[in-house]
């Protein structure tokens, strides 16, 4: 394994940034323009990470509005590189991935993500709405990854996952060195001590029944997009028409289940008109039916919706975590 | 027929003719469209009850079920002035360039059903997905036993493919076409679907009853078709959803874990009997 | 009476339900029928500005009368949403609670410093003059006021509810706060370039959650004229442009109307400066000669 001295982080940004489009955690999101110790330090932005792979708004081509006639966009060739996401995050990217994958490829998605590299860094200090633990990855998860690292002490350390993983540690060797043991004992350390600092919980899917109780606290909630947008796995979208003067574009953007219009007919009829519908068809999505799909929750256990919730409906209560 | 490499892109296309159906303050339509490109058209297959999104540049796209037969050299829709798309479609002219995606969906399965004798159970517009499928049968005769066919609409106004339902009447032995209310001169049924189809009472035995129209029409004719001994397995429909992207991304015409674009508009009752909320 | 009593009496005298507060620590919204009027409760971590459910799904037309509990800042919503005819007073029964301030649970959290959600049962928080009681498990935490306080109840001016048909507590005698603009008088006073400098990037992360129009209790058209797409007046594309055009559309549309609750600035997940937005406009207002919010109380009681 190789290390890094975080003397040389500056450096080693420069030196990444010579060849990809380097993106960081700042405050709110993932942004090229971060603070590299600071990026080293926050635990997760506000917005998840899937907005690089899966854009907010988001071309799908261009039209002209004279001759009627689609223009389609040119490819996007450069490489994005995601330094320092979170296990959670490169989860919830893994998560997108079978779903804009399975039976019909969407072809935006899976561009974006084979130009992205992820470098991800071990969670060191979980917040206290973190609950990766009982949605089963972990603190130090790897899967998607092409670059793991750990920070420890003074240093970063790092193992190469894939192909790509080893070509970024080879574009950067000249600042590394190797780790010594005490340091790869160290990580193994700090892993560990994480995944016992996130909490944990026995949830109890079972209680997610179409007639449950628990979807009683839709009474309180406002049909915002927060928990939706902030979500590392929440992915669906609305195309629409944008138009100029001579030309247009059609663009795809996040849409939210817990709007009432996401599910409004053009006859006025909506299926999921409250928001107890609405509440309950996002919950069980992500822990009934996703799971009877993918055999897996399309949760990562980040804990943004429960954080970000304006009027404080957690869903480790609804689970039924105590 | 293979999908386009890119699921979003449309194939360019053009509205070779149309129909007036109905003339109310909801029109209907129905546009006879062609892909530019022959060769694609003459690739582009598909099952009955099958759909395709049909968009205008500038405004978007809306998905309807395609109601010409699968051998007919061009894509036939019915469309019902409603929102956006419909509006602009009713607003364009022979010639128009239209956009196209597709097809979309599972459509009926077609081969499952040889064998059995067929019930044809429509409303309204919801007839477009049973014209095709009509069709269909009447070109492998063969392959199936009786026809039953049972259309209603509001008003002898609101019927749509008027004079190609009365030929079927003509050519079937057993066609029943009926409209809500008494009309002067109607001498055919009057009353709502439901009633007209406990009327004709088809058996059970060896078929298969296929339901479309407005959802509170489904709900009552699936109540009659128990009544008459048909098992949920014998029922089939087509549901209806607010869709984007057509192929189970965009997430909002799901029911439970199936989603209406990828998963239907098909759906035999013994489906959607396990799944909730689905109107 | 404490405010269990006062349910309690009410829900005797016919109330179908209050929208009150719950929880301890994880203070949330509830929807109390009789047989959950226990769980009711008010500490200085009720933040949130019940009045936007009365509003809710047609909420008021489902029920009889429904008590709703309110603080000073909350009150004042009441009556601008009486005064656009809204929903009809004898509907609601006005649940009055002078309040010495509310707090961000974070804060708490953060100030403690302990990782670990509190039990309700085990956490206690009140007011005791000029400072914040919290007890933990028997451990004892104060903070004084001025670092804990909530930024909207510093310049608060309204402690006591302007309406209420019960009152819960005493009425508060505070030294006259006014709010002097302070926050918008600065920003006022940048150059044009350096404001909209500051707006820009303000507005460039908005994701378009709506939760600032959902929360907000003077938000309540059917349908929303930022949705409709005939004619469309904002595209949805998430653009700085199209952002802007959306917070300043809502900020028009609240003018002479917005109360200052400050739950659009609140909720917003990257901390737009709303209130700041809201309190400009109020500003434009006053100084063209209207009343900026308050409007004689007399219209409620």
């Amino acid at each position: 394994m190789k290390a890094l001295d975080k003397a040389n982080l500056d450096k080693f940004v420069e030196l990444l940034s010579e060849e990809f489009n380097v993106y960081s955690i700042t405050d709110t999101d993932f942004s090229t323009d971060f603070d590299n110790n600071k990026a080293l330090e926050i635990l997760k932005p506000i917005k998840s990470a899937k907005e690089i792979v899966f854009p907010q708004t988001e071309p799908l081509f261009k039209f002209d509005l004279v001759g009627k006639e689609i223009v389609v966009n040119e490819k996007q060739n450069s490489t994005n590189l995601m330094l320092w996401i979170k296990p959670c995050d490169v989860r919830g990217i893994n998560i997108l991935k079978k779903v804009f994958e399975k039976d019909v490829k969407d072809v935006y998605f899976a561009n974006k993500l084979n130009n992205t590299i992820f470098v991800g860094l071990a969670c060191n200090n979980p917040s206290r709405n973190c609950f990766c633990t009982s949605v089963s990855i972990t603190p130090y998860y790897k899967e998607g990854m092409d670059v793991f690292a750990t920070s420890v002490n003074g240093a970063i350390i790092f193992e190469a996952l894939t192909e790509k993983g080893k070509e970024v540690l080879e574009k950067v060797n000249s600042l590394l060195r190797d780790a010594t043991k005490d340091e790869v004992e160290k990580a193994k350390e700090i892993h560990l001590q994480a995944e016992n600092k996130v909490r944990r919980y026995n949830f109890n899917t079972s209680r997610l029944t179409w007639d449950s109780d628990v979807w009683r606290i839709s009474e309180i909630c406002l049909s915002c997009g927060i928990c939706t947008y902030l979500c590392p796995t929440c992915h669906c979208f609305d195309i629409i028409d944008e138009n100029y003067v001579y030309e247009g574009e059609r663009i795809r953007i996040w849409d939210s289940c817990m709007y009432s219009e996401y599910t409004l007919q053009a006859s006025g009829h909506n299926p999921r008109a409250y928001r107890l519908q609405r509440l309950r068809n996002r919950i069980m999505h992500k822990f009934v039916w996703f799971k009877e799909m993918f055999d897996e929750y399309a949760c990562t256990g980040c804990g943004r919706c429960v954080s970000y919730c304006p009027v404080n409906i957690s869903l480790i209560e609804i689970l039924g975590g105590v | 027929m293979v999908l386009q490499l890119n699921p979003y892109l449309p194939y360019p296309a053009y509205i070779r003719g149309i129909r007036d159906e109905v003339l109310d303050k909801r029109p209907i339509k129905t546009f006879t469209i062609e892909l530019k490109d022959e060769k694609l058209m003459k690739n582009f297959t598909f099952k009955p009850g099958q759909c395709v999104m049909v968009g205008i540049i500038g405004v978007g796209e809306a998905i309807f079920a395609i109601a010409s037969p699968p051998n007919a050299d061009c894509i036939e829709i019915s469309v019902m002035k409603m929102g956006r798309v419909t509006t602009a479609l009713h607003n364009c002219n022979v010639g128009d360039k239209v956009f196209v995606r597709g097809p979309i969906g599972n459509g009926f399965p077609v081969e499952e059903w040889e064998g059995k004798n067929i019930v044809l159970i429509a409303g309204g517009i919801g007839i477009t997905p049973l014209r095709s499928l009509y069709y269909y049968i009447c070109d492998n005769r063969g392959k199936y036993g009786e026809l039953t066919f049972i259309y209603g609409a509001r008003s002898s106004k609101d019927l749509c493919f008027k004079e190609e339902i009365f030929e079927i009447e003509r050519k079937e032995k057993t066609c029943h076409i009926t409209i809500d209310f008494e009309e002067e001169g109607w001498t055919r049924h009057v009353g709502f679907v439901p009633d007209v189809l406990m009327k004709v009472s088809p058996s059970p035995k060896n078929s298969v009853a296929i339901t479309c129209g407005p959802p509170i029409m489904i709900r009552y004719v699936i109540q009659n078709l128990h009544k008459l001994g048909f098992k949920p397995s014998q029922i089939y429909t087509t549901l209806e959803k607010r869709m984007k992207c057509g192929i189970g991304k965009c997430g909002r015409c799901n029911i439970g874990s199936l989603y209406v674009c990828k998963d239907g508009p098909v759906f035999s009752y013994e489906t959607l009997q396990k799944l909730p909320e689905v109107f | 009476m404490d405010l269990v009593e006062v349910a309690k009496k009410l829900f005797d005298e016919g109330v179908e339900v209050i929208i009150g507060y719950q929880g301890n620590f994880n203070v949330k919204p509830i929807f109390a029928k009789a047989n959950e009027v226990d769980k009711l409760t008010f500490n200085p971590l009720c933040i949130y500005n019940l009045t936007n459910y009365l509003t809710m799904e047609g909420f008021v037309d489902k029920v009889d009368k429904i008590g709703v509990v309110v603080k000073g800042c909350d009150s004042k919503t009441i009556l601008q949403l009486l005064d656009e005819n809204a929903f009809s007073r004898d509907k609601i029964v006005v649940i009055g609670i002078p309040c010495n301030g509310v707090i961000d649970v974070n804060k708490i959290v953060e100030e403690i410093g302990e990782f670990r959600e509190f039990k309700d049962n085990e956490f206690k928080i009140k007011w005791e003059g000029d400072e914040l009681v919290v007890e933990v498990n028997g451990k004892s935490y104060k903070f004084p006021k001025d670092k804990i306080l909530l930024e909207k109840c510093k310049v608060c001016e309204t402690p006591n509810p302007v309406v209420y048909d019960v009152l819960v507590g005493n009425l508060i005698q505070q030294p006259h706060r006014k709010e002097e603009f302070k926050a918008v008088k600065e920003i006022e006073s940048l150059s044009l370039e350096q404001r909209w400098e500051f707006w820009i990037k303000e507005f460039e992360k908005c994701i378009r959650c709506y939760a600032c129009r959902n929360v907000c209790p003077l938000c309540y058209c059917e349908s929303c004229v930022l949705e409709r797409l005939e004619p469309e007046f904002v595209r949805r594309a998430v653009r700085l442009d199209e952002n802007i055009a959306y917070h300043l559309i809502r900020a028009y549309h609240l003018a002479n109307r917005c109360v200052g609750c400050g739950e659009c600035e609140r909720v917003c997940p990257v901390n737009l400066p709303l209130s700041l937005l809201n309190k400009k406009v109020a500003k434009e207002v006053k100084d063209l000669g209207f009343s900026e919010f308050l409007k004689p109380i007399e219209v409620g009681r």
